[in-house]
C-alpha cells in the first residue's frame, strides 16, 4: 500500500472519529436501528420482521441509497426479553447514534422502551397492536388496534342478523382480554351474549362446553384463542353439526390453517383477518393488492419462503422510515415529524396514515371478513 | 335439545376421555407395581404412537395398519431402551431417582419429536370416517367408539394375561414380593423388560387411537401423562381394575363438571374430588393397604 493511501485512510478514521465525538455533524450517514426477536419463542414475529426490513434497506441501497449514500440497518436481537431490548435500544440511541428504530416487537418489550424513546426524543416504529401508542409520542405502530378486530367481527355478526351469541374463550391472557372486548362492546351491535364458557389452551375436548352452547340456541358461536385450540373447537362444532355461523377472533387463523383443518372445517366458520393471508381473492382495485403481491414476491425471491403479516409491516416500516430520511435528513425530531404527515402510504396491511394525534397507522379496512370453504380462504361480509 | 340428550352427550365425551386416561392409567399401574417406580414417559407413549402413526399415513403414504403397528413398535422400542439403559433392576435406582431418569427421558421423546415432526399440530382422519353417529340429538363421533372398544380389548387381554399365562403370573408374583419371586427362580431383569414394553405399548395403542380425534403436537406428552398418573392415583396405584375406574371416573368428572359446574374451573374440580377421595380412602379406590 502506498504512503498516500495510508494516508488518505488515516483521514478517513479520524473523519469518522470526529462524526462519532459530534453527531448531527456527519449529519449524512443515515442509520436505521432494529431491535427485536430474532431468536426465541418471538422468532415467529421478530425473525420475518428484520429479514424483511433489511430486504427494504438494500433494495434502497441498491437504487442508490439516500442522495447516493448507503443506509445503514444496525440490528439487534432482543430474544424477546424486556431487559436485553431496553439495553440494545440505549446502544442504538447512545452509541449507534441512529435516527429511526424499528420495533421492538411485543407489548413486554415495547412498554419496558417507551421511557427511554421519549426521553431520547428518536421516533420509533413498533412492531404490536397491543400497546396505544399516545399522541404527539415518538412512537408510532401501523396494525390495528385489537379492539378494531372485535368491532369488525360483531359488525359482521350484526349484519348477519345474529340476536343471541355464545362465547367460548381460552382462560389464557389473550382469550382473557378477547373475552373482556366482547362482553365491553357486544350490545353495540344489538347483540345478547346468552353464554359464556371457558376451555383451557391445551384441551383436546370441548364437547361438555359447545354441548351446553348448543342447548343454549344462540345465533352464533364467538370462539376466541388461538392455535391448536381453534382446530379442536372447529371440529367439536362440525361434529355437533351446529349451523350457525362460528366467528373466530383474529389472529386465530394463520397459513397453516388449510393443512390442519383438512376436512373438518364447518362452512360456517367465519373470522376477521389481514387483507395479506387472502390477497388472492382481494379484487384488483384494492388499494393492498399490489402492495401485498409486490412484498411477496421479493420475499419468496430471497427467502424461498411465503412472506407473512410480520414481514409485512418490517417491509413497510423500513420504507417509511427511509422516506422520511429521504425528505428531512438524520434528525430524529425532524423524522417524527415527518412520519406524522404520512397520508395514505400503500402499505400491505392498509394504507397507513398517520398524524400529531394519530399514530396507529391503520384502522377497520386492515382487517377483512374471511370464510374458509373447500380447503381455501375466500372473501364475506 | 333436550335434557336427556345433553346429559348423554356429556357422558359420552366424559367416557370417551376417560377411557384414554385409563389406558394410560394401566402403564403407570403396571410399571408401578412390578418395579416401584413411577413412569413419567408413559404420556409421551401416548405422542409417540400419534404422530408416527400420522407421518407414515399422511406423509408417505403407508397403509393405516401397518402405519399403525409401526408407531405401536417404535413406542414399544422407546420404553424397553429407556428401560434397559436407565432403569434396569441390576441398577437399584431408588424411585425418587427413577423418578428424575423417567422425567429426563419424558424431555427426550419431547425435544425428538419436535425436531422430527416440528412444532404444528397434525391430524389423522378416523378410522371410519368423519361423519357422526346421531341418535336424535346426540352426535358420537365413530372415534369414540374405536377409543371405548379399545380400552374393552386391553383390559381384557390384560386380564388374560394376570390370570392364565405364565409371565403375567410371574409379573404379579414380582409384585407381590419381588424377593419371593427371585428365590422361585422368576428373572426380575426379564419382567421389568416385559412390564415396560407393555405399558409403552398400552400407550402406544392409546395414542394411535385417540389421534383422530382431535390433533396431537409433539409437546403435550406430560399434560396427558400427568392426567394419566392421577386416574391411576385416583382408583389406586398399581390396581388395574383401579386404572381403569379411575380413567373413567376422571373423565366423567371433567367432563360433566365443565358442563355442569364451570368450564372455567374443569381440572380444578376433577382434581378437589381426586383430594376428596384420597382423604377418605388414602390408597384410591381399589387401592391395596399399602
Amino acid at each position: 500500500m502506498s504512503g498516500l493511501g495510508k494516508l488518505k485512510r488515516a483521514v478517513l478514521v479520524a473523519a469518522l472519529g470526529l462524526a462519532f465525538v459530534a453527531p448531527g455533524a456527519g449529519a449524512q450517514e443515515y442509520r436505521i436501528g432494529l431491535v427485536s426477536s430474532l431468536t426465541g419463542p418471538g422468532a415467529f414475529i421478530g425473525d420475518p420482521f428484520a429479514k424483511a426490513a433489511k430486504l427494504a434497506v438494500d433494495k434502497a441501497n441498491a437504487a442508490g441509497g439516500i442522495n447516493g449514500k448507503k443506509i445503514q440497518l444496525i440490528i439487534y436481537d432482543s430474544e424477546a426479553s424486556a431487559d436485553k431490548t431496553l439495553v440494545f435500544v440505549k446502544k442504538l440511541i447512545n452509541d449507534d447514534k441512529v435516527s429511526v428504530i424499528l420495533g421492538p416487537d411485543f407489548s413486554g418489550t415495547v412498554r419496558a422502551s417507551l421511557p427511554t424513546i421519549e426521553e431520547a426524543k428518536v421516533a420509533s416504529l413498533y412492531n404490536t397492536p397491543i400497546i396505544e401508542p399516545k399522541p404527539n409520542s415518538f412512537h408510532f405502530t401501523p396494525w390495528p388496534s385489537e379492539e378494531t378486530g372485535y368491532r369488525v367481527a360483531l359488525k359482521s355478526l350484526q349484519g348477519r342478523g345474529v340476536k343471541n351469541m355464545a362465547v367460548i374463550a381460552t382462560t389464557d391472557l389473550s382469550g382473557e382480554s378477547g373475552n373482556r372486548w366482547v362482553q365491553k362492546l357486544h350490545a353495540e351491535y344489538g347483540i345478547k351474549i346468552t353464554i359464556t364458557e371457558r376451555m383451557e389452551m391445551a384441551d383436546k375436548d370441548v364437547t361438555a362446553q359447545l354441548t351446553k352452547i348448543k342447548a343454549a340456541r344462540p345465533d352464533a358461536v364467538f370462539s376466541i384463542g388461538s392455535g391448536a385450540i381453534v382446530a379442536v373447537v372447529a371440529k367439536g362444532y362440525t361434529r355437533l353439526g351446529f349451523t350457525q355461523p362460528l366467528m373466530l377472533s383474529t389472529g386465530a387463523i394463520s397459513a397453516t390453517f388449510p393443512e390442519l383443518l383438512k376436512g373438518i372445517t364447518p362452512d360456517t366458520m367465519i373470522f376477521a383477518t389481514y387483507n395479506l393471508l387472502v390477497v388472492d381473492t382481494l379484487p384488483d382495485s384494492h388499494p393492498s393488492k399490489k402492495p401485498i403481491k409486490d412484498f411477496l414476491k421479493i420475499y419468496k425471491d430471497n427467502f424461498g419462503k411465503d412472506g407473512d403479516q410480520y414481514g409485512g409491516s418490517g417491509w413497510d416500516m423500513a420504507h417509511i422510515a427511509i422516506d422520511a430520511m429521504r425528505k428531512v435528513g438524520t434528525d430524529p425530531v425532524k423524522i417524527r415529524d415527518e412520519i406524522q404527515k404520512v397520508r395514505n402510504y400503500p402499505g400491505t396491511m392498509a394504507p397507513i396514515t398517520f398524524s400529531p394525534e394519530q399514530h396507529r397507522g391503520t384502522a377497520d379496512d386492515a382487517f377483512i371478513m374471511a370464510q374458509f370453504k373447500d380447503g381455501k380462504f375466500t372473501l364475506t361480509k | 335439545m333436550s335434557e336427556w340428550a345433553q346429559i348423554a352427550q356429556v357422558l359420552l365425551a366424559g367416557l370417551t376421555n376417560g377411557s384414554i386416561y385409563a389406558l394410560i392409567a394401566l402403564g403407570f399401574s403396571l410399571i408401578f407395581a412390578v418395579s416401584g417406580y413411577l413412569n413419567l414417559v408413559q404420556g409421551e407413549y401416548v405422542v409417540i404412537g400419534g404422530l408416527v402413526t400420522i407421518a407414515l399415513t399422511e406423509w408417505w403414504g403407508v397403509p393405516l395398519v401397518p402405519a399403525i403397528a409401526a408407531a405401536v413398535l417404535v413406542s414399544c422400542a422407546f420404553g424397553y431402551l429407556l428401560q434397559r439403559l436407565s432403569l434396569s433392576p441390576n441398577r437399584r435406582l431408588s424411585p425418587d431417582a427413577a423418578l428424575i431418569v423417567t422425567l429426563g427421558g419424558a424431555f427426550i421423546a419431547r425435544g425428538g419429536a419436535m425436531v422430527i415432526f416440528g412444532k404444528d399440530p397434525l391430524a389423522l382422519p378416523s378410522f371410519s370416517g368423519e361423519r357422526p353417529a346421531i341418535w336424535g340429538d346426540v352426535v358420537v363421533a365413530t372415534q369414540s367408539f374405536w377409543i371405548l372398544g379399545t380400552l374393552i380389548v386391553a383390559s381384557g387381554l390384560l386380564w388374560w394375561f394376570f390370570n392364565r399365562t405364565y409371565t403375567g403370573k410371574a409379573m404379579r408374583a414380582c409384585a407381590q414380593s419381588p424377593t419371593g419371586a427371585r428365590l422361585v427362580g422368576i428373572d426380575l431383569k426379564h419382567m421389568a423388560n416385559v412390564t415396560f414394553v407393555t405399558s409403552a405399548l398400552l400407550g402406544g395403542i392409546a395414542g394411535v387411537v385417540v389421534a383422530p380425534l382431535n390433533f396431537v403436537t409433539y409437546d403435550e406428552g406430560l399434560a396427558i401423562g400427568i392426567k394419566g398418573f392421577i386416574a391411576a392415583i385416583f382408583g389406586g396405584l398399581g390396581s388395574y381394575p383401579g386404572a381403569v375406574l379411575g380413567g373413567l371416573l376422571l373423565g366423567l368428572g371433567e367432563s360433566l363438571g365443565a358442563a355442569y359446574i364451570s368450564s372455567q374451573f374443569k381440572d380444578a374440580i376433577a382434581f378437589v374430588a381426586l383430594l376428596m377421595v384420597l382423604l377418605i380412602r388414602p390408597n384410591g379406590l381399589l387401592g391395596a393397604r399399602r
